[in-house]
């Protein structure tokens, strides 16, 4: 079973929070995922190719033209605190 | 009679000669839909509907999904009608785009209805992660409908839509459609347009149609399917008419069963229907082999390094600033950020976020994902190679028929298995296809067909076959 520091932990890579009430079920779980998981580390592939997506597509660029896209009023549309064309933030400088 | 319940050629046939109108086909589903009460729906799109409908009636029927009602997946955007992915975080997101399959439904002057149910950000495969409560499944409403594309399956099963659209990232396509007796295909990667889907795993994701027969979903693949300068993973491969090899002869298909689809992990009589088939296909002269894929034993844990991985990746956008649910109860922006996603996701997203963030974590990244990508080679090539000398494979879609609700709901590890059989698919990128051939105590029970890249026509032509010469009854 996975401590309780490293749920914390991993809780925090994944900006979330666990109460001390969840604690137990998260130890539970993620330790069930994470055995799972370690089943691969067994497989023994002698092949060095790997597979990122099924995608063959080269990359490509676009046309190096002004288009319009989004409307700045579309843009804020959906935040939930906006000033003028600014979506307010918490402070993030000391 | 209802309108809706005739074929598609039919229901044209009397669009054309003025006989109906699109809003009675309209009026007919939202008829259905109180009727029904399957929480279908998280959002209807009812007025918006009515007001198309009626404008349909000036136009030419110059198509034969014209003025079709269409349901769909509520992780697939449509500018101003309410996109939440069945998730708290994105409860009043309203999108400012049509997700490209819009754009290209719309064009065909289909009628959508509403935004479907499903698993929260796509993550389940029953239905039951959603925010917004279970979807029934229509054939017995204490069952699981099948996810992620719950309320899209059932609301096809239920007749309110004759089509709707899912997504599958690892069979929340198919899954569903064979709880629900459907017809759901997950196309090639890169055949259909992923612009404007809510990603879950970018690598795997596919938007597909699920229908009531064969020949309905192939015409809706034609519609959907294209390369989309909006997304740099579509394939320019020509779209071809998938609908042109049905009712072709089978006779030369050699199709090749996976042995480990057969395996004890099956249930028996899901097998045996699996066997008929077989049986049927042997019978008109096709070539049926036993063979072994290999590493398909490990699709589950690679599965959860690879989705898990870009899951999390994908879901750090819901930071609680641009769009969706923000929190007043926060000292700095670490905890906007930690607030808002513990109360906007829900225990399976939250579970799936962190093991992801993991496993890409430092030297995790690594240990786990560079040899889960090494992985992913292998069993795609051993894929690759079996479609080399075959045309098609077959097997079952799922290891059962559909289950009570509320079934091992604290197990980290179901939703998973449930895939046991469709996620090898997604990792190899490859088209499949979940048909009806039976039941099983009167369930559904699915038939899988995997075809090569791009070769969805080859899978309808079989597909087609077997709907039309399986005598089965309840």
């Amino acid at each position: 079973m996975i401590s309780e520091e490293k749920v914390k932990h991993i809780a925090d890579l994944a900006k979330l929070n666990v109460t001390s009430e969840e604690m137990s079920k998260y130890q539970q779980q993620l330790t069930d995922i994470l055995t799972e998981i370690d089943k691969i580390l067994k497989v023994d592939i002698k092949n060095e190719e790997i597979m990122i997506s099924p995608s063959n597509n080269r990359n490509c660029y676009s046309e190096d033209v002004i288009e319009s896209h989004i409307s700045k009023s579309d843009a804020l549309k959906n935040a939930k605190r906006v000033k003028g064309d600014y979506i307010i933030v918490p402070k993030v400088i000391e | 009679m209802r309108y809706l319940d005739l074929d598609i050629k039919t229901i044209n046939e009397k669009l054309k000669n003025k006989e109906i109108k699109p809003i009675d086909l309209v009026n007919e589903a939202f008829d259905r839909i109180e009727e029904t009460n399957l929480n279908c729906f998280i959002t209807l799109n009812k007025e918006d509907a009515i007001k198309k409908a009626k404008e349909l009636e000036d136009k030419e029927v110059d198509n034969i999904l014209f003025g079709l009602p269409i349901a769909i997946k509520d992780n697939i955007v449509t500018k101003d009608l309410r996109t939440t992915a069945a998730s708290h975080i994105l409860e009043d997101f309203i999108p400012i785009y049509d997700a490209t399959v819009i754009t290209k439904i719309k064009e065909k002057n289909m009628i959508i209805i509403g935004k479907t149910n499903m698993d929260e950000f796509a993550m389940g495969s029953t239905g039951e992660t959603s925010y917004f409560g279970n979807t029934l499944n229509p054939i017995d409403n204490t069952l699981v409908p099948g996810g992620s594309s719950s309320g899209s399956a059932a609301c096809v099963a239920t007749g309110i839509t004759p089509f709707s659209l899912g997504t599958d990232t690892g069979g929340s396509i198919r899954q569903p459609s064979s709880f629900c007796g459907l017809v759901g295909l997950k196309p090639t990667y890169g055949r259909v347009s992923r612009y404007g889907v809510i990603a879950f795993a970018s690598s795997l994701d596919q938007v597909g149609p699920i229908t009531r027969n064969v020949y309905e979903n192939a015409l809706l693949l034609n519609v959907i399917s294209g390369q989309d300068k909006n997304d740099l993973t579509s394939s320019n491969k020509e779209v071809k008419d998938y609908t042109s090899l049905i009712g072709k002869d089978i006779t030369n298909l050699k199709i090749a069963v996976p042995n480990y689809y057969m395996s004890e992990v099956i249930d028996k009589t899901v097998r045996e229907k699996i066997i008929n088939i077989i049986n049927l296909l042997k019978e008109k002269g096709c070539q049926v082999d036993y063979v072994d894929i290999d590493y398909l034993e490990y699709a589950i844990p690679l599965y959860q390094v690879i989705a898990l991985g870009e899951a999390s990746s994908n879901l750090a956008r819901y930071d609680g600033i641009r769009y969706g649910l923000k929190v007043d109860d926060f000292k700095n922006v670490d905890e906007l950020y930690k607030n808002t996603r513990n109360i906007g996701f829900g225990n399976e997203v939250k579970r799936r976020i962190m093991i992801g963030s993991y496993i890409l974590s430092g030297e995790n990244a690594n240990v786990y994902y560079y040899k889960a990508l090494k992985l992913r080679k292998e069993m795609t090539d051993s894929f690759v190679s079996v479609l080399s000398k075959y045309d098609l494979i077959i097997g079952p879609t799922n290891t059962d028929v559909a289950y009570k609700l509320g079934t091992k709901q604290d197990d980290a590890l179901k939703s998973f298995y449930d895939d046991l059989l469709t996620i090898p698919v997604n990792m190899a990128g490859l088209p499949a296809l979940s048909l009806p051939v039976g039941y099983k105590n009167n369930l559904p029970v699915g038939m899988h067909i995997i075809g090569n890249y791009f070769e969805e026509d080859k899978i309808y032509q079989l597909a087609s076959y077997i709907e039309n010469n399986l005598k089965e009854e309840k």
